[in-house]
């Protein structure tokens, strides 16, 4: 079998085209995720009967459902509900958006509720205001607690990432089907495409698990 | 020392005005009626110790006072403020009022001088500077001055307990409540808490305390106050406290303490 790094040279700028779009996808829906996660995990731990009913709602649909079939659903049965023509790029963002607020909302639920309740306890007993009770007392050990699964979930929302090429939305794995199709390099194609995959996912997953085993020594402690 | 003066008939420890009041405040969890009509008054300098057997609502009480326990009926006023009461009056009474808890519930994550200037930065809008400087002084005062950059987790329960004791203090508080400040402590290092707390109460703080130290509420207290089955039982000076209790469920748990 020849391996023809041709190939591969010249699909470099379409490579690199949907890498990028790839990332931004990532970033921007890790962003909205977290304004929805931080939403729904509030709704759940604060909330009323309604709002907690609501963002239960939320999380077991989106963590339940085939991310798969989420991108379908919000790429070809939103726009007819919303009555709206909505492109793929945004189809893809809104999709993956919702998917990472439902797992994004456990794992800041899961984060905050490491932190022992004496510690709100002796803010309140200061007096100390509730914007300072959440940013210096609540949210930096809860930080520390979730960095872990916050790193373990990004490698899985890039993985994420490659379904939405089912909507022809020009991410990494599009682009390299697309040359593919066009040179049948499929070898080449797939293969190049795996190994920057890889290079993305391993140092993260690598993180994930150093900074799992150091809060473990941490607690363990 | 102020502590110690002799106590008949009340009235000559600090000023007649009361500082904390409770006017038969009632407070249950579910169908569990946890408080059962507590009425009582601190006024301000005074020493009050509250004792009895676990369960009998004693941290339950001293909560309700800096409104970390909502209370179902009754009401409680600290400096003319009153609880219930909104957001507002809840802050304003716990900048007022210090407390120190069993477990010293450190912030983990701040160094103990960010453990201590925090609040007085955010809630009462001192300088980094100012909160500095009063957090070394009172470190000073609870004698670990040296201690000033390490972290809770690096200093011994007895440290730690200072620590949050100077945080409590930072505040600038009316009064102070203690709950089972020496619990959690390995015996050798109880002395040195307590040393702290006798120093505040040379000072004139106005303190109640909640403690199994017996020989430790005897020598400090005013007043001390007996607690069992979620009511106030007896009110008295550590003389006839210690002395000839007349009430039953008293004598019985001091029995058990011999
Ligand atoms: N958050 C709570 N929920 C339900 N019951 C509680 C809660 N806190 C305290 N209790 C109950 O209230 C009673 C009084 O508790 P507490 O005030 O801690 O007593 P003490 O400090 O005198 O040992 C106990 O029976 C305890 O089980
Ligand atoms: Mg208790």
């Amino acid at each position: 079998m020849d391996f023809d790094l041709h190939v591969i040279e010249n699909g470099i700028p379409l490579l690199m085209k949907g890498l990028i779009t790839t990332i931004w996808v990532c970033g921007a829906s890790l962003g909205i995720g977290t304004v929805l996660g931080s939403v729904a995990c509030l709704s759940k731990l604060y909330g009323n009967r309604q709002q907690r009913l609501l963002a239960n709602a939320y999380v077991n649909l989106f963590r339940t459902v085939p991310e798969l079939v989420v991108i379908f659903w919000v790429y070809s049965c939103l726009p007819l509900f919303l009555n709206v023509r909505l492109s793929a790029p945004i189809c893809g963002l809104v999709a993956m958006s919702l998917y990472a607020g439902a797992y994004l909302a456990e794992i800041f639920r899961a984060g905050i509720l490491a932190v022992p309740r004496g510690q709100t306890e002796a803010g309140l007993a200061l007096g100390i205001p509730t914007l300072h009770i959440w940013t210096a007392i609540i949210i930096p050990p809860a930080l520390r607690r979730m960095a872990p699964a916050l790193m373990g979930f990004l490698t899985e929302l890039i993985k994420v990432s490659a379904l939405l090429s089912t909507i022809a939305v020009g991410d990494l794995f599009y682009e390299a089907s697309l040359i593919a199709a066009e040179t049948f390099r499929y070898v080449e194609m797939i293969s190049v495409v795996a190994v920057i995959y890889f290079i993305m996912i391993f140092p993260l997953s690598m993180i994930a698990r150093y900074k799992e085993r150091r809060l473990r020594a941490e607690i363990g402690h | 020392m102020t502590g110690q003066s002799e106590v008949p008939s009340g009235g000559m420890v600090g000023s007649d005005r009361p500082l904390i009041s409770c006017d038969s405040i009632h407070k249950s969890y579910g169908s569990f009626e946890v408080l059962r009509g507590i009425s009582t008054s601190v006024r301000s300098g005074e020493v009050v110790c509250i004792v009895g057997p676990s369960g009998g609502g004693k941290s339950t009480f001293l909560r309700t006072l800096n409104g970390l326990e909502g209370i179902q009926s009754g009401s409680i006023t600290v400096n003319g403020l009153r609880l219930p009461g909104n957001r507002k009056v809840l802050r304003e009474i716990r900048r007022e009022v210090g407390m120190v808890f069993q477990s010293f519930n450190l912030f983990g994550h701040m160094s103990v001088r960010d453990n201590i200037t925090l609040a007085p930065i955010t809630a009462r809008g001192l300088s980094r500077e100012e909160a500095n400087e009063r957090a070394e002084r009172l470190l000073e005062r609870v004698g670990i001055r040296d201690q000033v950059d390490k972290y809770p987790g690096q200093l011994s329960g007895g440290q730690q307990q200072r620590v949050a004791i100077a945080r409590a203090l930072a505040m600038e508080p009316l009064a102070m409540l203690f709950d089972e400040p020496t619990s959690a402590l390995d015996p050798e290092m109880i002395k040195e808490v307590l040393d702290a707390i006798r120093e505040l109460a040379r000072t004139g703080m106005t303190m109640i305390i909640v403690t199994h130290e017996m020989s430790f509420a005897r020598e400090i207290a005013d007043r001390i106050l007996f607690f069992a089955d979620g009511l106030l039982q007896v009110d008295a000076t550590p003389e006839p406290f210690f002395g000839c209790p007349t009430n039953e469920r008293l004598r019985a748990f001091l029995s058990k303490l011999l």
